[in-house]
C-alpha cells in the first residue's frame, strides 16, 4: 500500500468517473460518476497527507493533517453538490417527465 | 483486495444498465474508499465517509431513482462514446506516468553535497576516525555547505529567521502561544546555525533517518561550557541542565539537571543535530531549546486532532462550508418546491 499504488488507484477511479460523466445520458448516473471523481481525489489527498511530509514541518503535527482537512471540506462540498444536483433532477423530472440530460435542452436555441 | 473491489465497483457504476444496481455498486465503492482511509490511518475521515456518503448521499440517490422511476430507461449511453473513452484513457495514461515517474522521496531543502564537497567532508571526518559520519557522507545523507557558500546561505538563513520571528509575533498578538513558541524555536535553531556558519565551521544538517540512528547509538552527552550557558540563559525555558541523554524513551531526549535527576523531556525537531568540526574535536551537539515539555507531560502522546484544527487554523473555511450547506438546503427547497 505505497503511494504510487494509491495514486494509480485514484487515477483509475477518476477516469472511470470522467467516462461516466461524459458518456451517460441518465442524469442520476452522471451525478454518481461525479461522486466517483470526488472520491478519487479524496483518496489521492489522504495518500499525499500520509506519505509526503514537507521538510520543516515535522515538528508541527497540525500541518501534517492538511491533506485530511482538504478531504473534510471536499466531502462537505460533494454532499452539497449531490443534494442540489438531485434537486435539479427532480425538478427536471417534474417539468419535463425525463431524466435524460440530452433532452434537457431548455437553454439551447 | 480493496483496490480491486473499488475499481470493479466503479466500472459497474458506469457500465451496469440498471440504475438502481449502479447505485448499490456506488455504495460498494464508497465503502472501499472508507476502508482505504482506515488503512491510511485516517480513521476520522473513514467514519465521515461512511456517515455522509454511505448514509446520506446513497439514500438521496436511491430516493431520486425511486421518484423518477416511471421514466427510467436504464443507463443508456449518449452519442459521445468515442471521445468519452479516448479522453479518460489519455488522462489515465498521463496520470499513471506522472505517478510512477516522479521521485516522491526527495527532500526539498536538503542540499546533497556535490562530489567534491563530499570528499572534503570525508577527509576531515576520516582524520578524526568517525566511521559512522563517513558512511553517512558516502550515502549522501549529509548535506555539506562549504565556506564560500556562507554569504548566500547566511543571507538565506537570516531571511528565514526574520520570517519566523514575524510569524511568531503575529501568533503572539493573536494569543496563540504554542504556535508562537514553535516559530520562535525555529528562529532560535536557525540563529544557532547562523552562528556556526559565521564561525567558519562546517555545518551539516543531519538527515532524519541518520539522526535517528545517531540518537540510538549515543551515550549520555556531557555538555560543553558554551552550550550549558546558552541552555541555561535567563530567558530560556530550561534551567540547570548539565547533561543530555538521547533516546532514553521513544523519540524523547532527557535533559538532566545538576542533581542527576531528569528535569525536562525534549522532542528534537527538524534540526536534530549539527555536526561541528573545529580545530580540536568533532562533536554532535543538539540545540539549546527545541520543543520543551515539562516532566509531567512525558509519556503522554502529543497529537493534534482534526477537530482542534477545525476550530483553530481552519475556522474560516469551516464557516464558509457551513454557509454553503445552508445555501444548499435553501436552494434545494426552492428548486423542488411546488408551483
Amino acid at each position: 500500500m505505497d503511494l504510487e499504488r494509491l495514486l494509480i488507484l485514484s487515477a483509475i477511479l477518476f477516469c472511470i468517473g470522467l467516462y461516466g460523466t461524459m458518456a451517460r445520458r441518465n442524469a442520476i448516473t452522471v451525478l454518481m460518476s461525479l461522486e466517483l471523481m470526488f472520491n478519487a481525489v479524496n483518496v489521492a489527498m489522504v495518500a499525499f497527507a500520509k506519505y509526503i511530509v514537507p521538510t520543516g514541518v515535522q515538528d508541527h503535527l497540525g500541518r501534517l493533517l492538511t491533506g485530511q482537512m482538504f478531504v473534510v471540506f471536499i466531502i462537505t462540498v460533494a454532499a452539497a453538490e449531490i443534494a442540489l444536483g438531485l434537486a435539479i433532477v427532480i425538478a427536471l423530472y417534474r417539468n419535463r417527465e425525463t431524466v435524460d440530460i440530452t433532452e434537457a435542452s431548455l437553454m439551447r436555441r | 483486495m480493496l483496490s480491486a473491489a473499488g475499481v470493479g465497483g466503479a466500472l459497474g457504476v458506469v457500465l451496469v444498465r440498471d440504475v438502481f444496481r449502479a447505485a448499490l455498486l456506488l455504495v460498494l465503492v464508497f465503502m472501499t474508499v472508507a476502508g482505504l482511509f482506515v488503512l491510511m490511518s485516517a480513521e476520522f475521515l473513514a467514519v465521515v465517509q461512511l456517515l455522509i456518503y454511505v448514509g446520506a448521499v446513497a439514500i438521496l440517490i436511491v430516493f431520486a431513482i425511486m421518484l423518477t422511476r416511471e421514466v427510467q430507461q436504464g443507463n443508456l449511453p449518449n452519442r459521445l462514446q468515442l471521445p468519452a473513452v479516448v479522453l479518460p484513457a489519455l488522462l489515465l495514461a498521463a496520470l499513471i506516468y506522472v505517478a510512477l515517474d516522479t521521485d516522491w522521496n526527495q527532500q526539498p531543502g536538503l542540499d546533497v553535497a556535490s562530489t567534491g564537497q563530499q570528499q572534503l567532508i570525508q577527509e576531515r571526518l576520516d582524520v578524526r576516525g568517525l566511521g559512522w559520519a563517513t558512511e553517512a557522507v558516502q550515502s549522501n545523507t549529509v548535506g555539506g555547505l562549504p565556506a564560500d557558500w556562507e554569504d548566500g546561505v547566511g543571507r538565506h538563513i537570516q531571511e528565514r529567521i526574520d520570517e519566523n520571528l514575524a510569524i511568531a509575533e503575529e501568533h503572539r498578538a493573536n494569543l496563540r502561544t504554542s504556535e508562537a513558541i514553535d516559530y520562535e524555536t525555529d528562529a532560535q535553531i536557525l540563529q544557532a546555525e547562523l552562528i556556526f556558519l559565521e564561525q567558519g565551521r562546517l555545518v551539516a544538517r543531519l538527515h532524519p533517518a541518520f539522526a535517528e540512528e545517531f540518537m540510538e547509538a549515543t551515550e549520555p552527552t556531557p555538555l560543553s561550557e558554551d552550550l550549558i550557558s546558552a541552555l541555561n540563559a535567563p530567558d530560556s525555558p530550561v534551567q540547570d541542565v548539565v547533561e543530555i541523554r538521547p533516546k532514553v524513551q521513544e523519540d524523547r531526549w532527557w535533559l538532566v539537571g545538576s542533581d542527576g535527576d531528569l528535569k525536562y523531556s525534549v522532542v528534537p525537531g527538524e534540526a536534530t543535530g549539527i555536526l561541528s568540526v573545529d580545530g580540536q574535536s568533532v562533536s554532535v551537539e543538539n540545540f539549546p531549546v527545541l520543543n520543551v515539555f515539562e516532566g509531567r507531560y512525558e509519556g503522554a502522546e502529543e497529537r493534534t486532532g482534526i477537530g482542534d484544527l477545525l476550530i483553530n487554523d481552519y475556522v474560516l473555511p469551516f464557516e464558509v462550508a457551513a454557509v454553503l450547506l445552508l445555501a444548499t438546503i435553501i436552494g434545494a427547497l426552492v428548486i423542488t418546491r411546488d408551483r
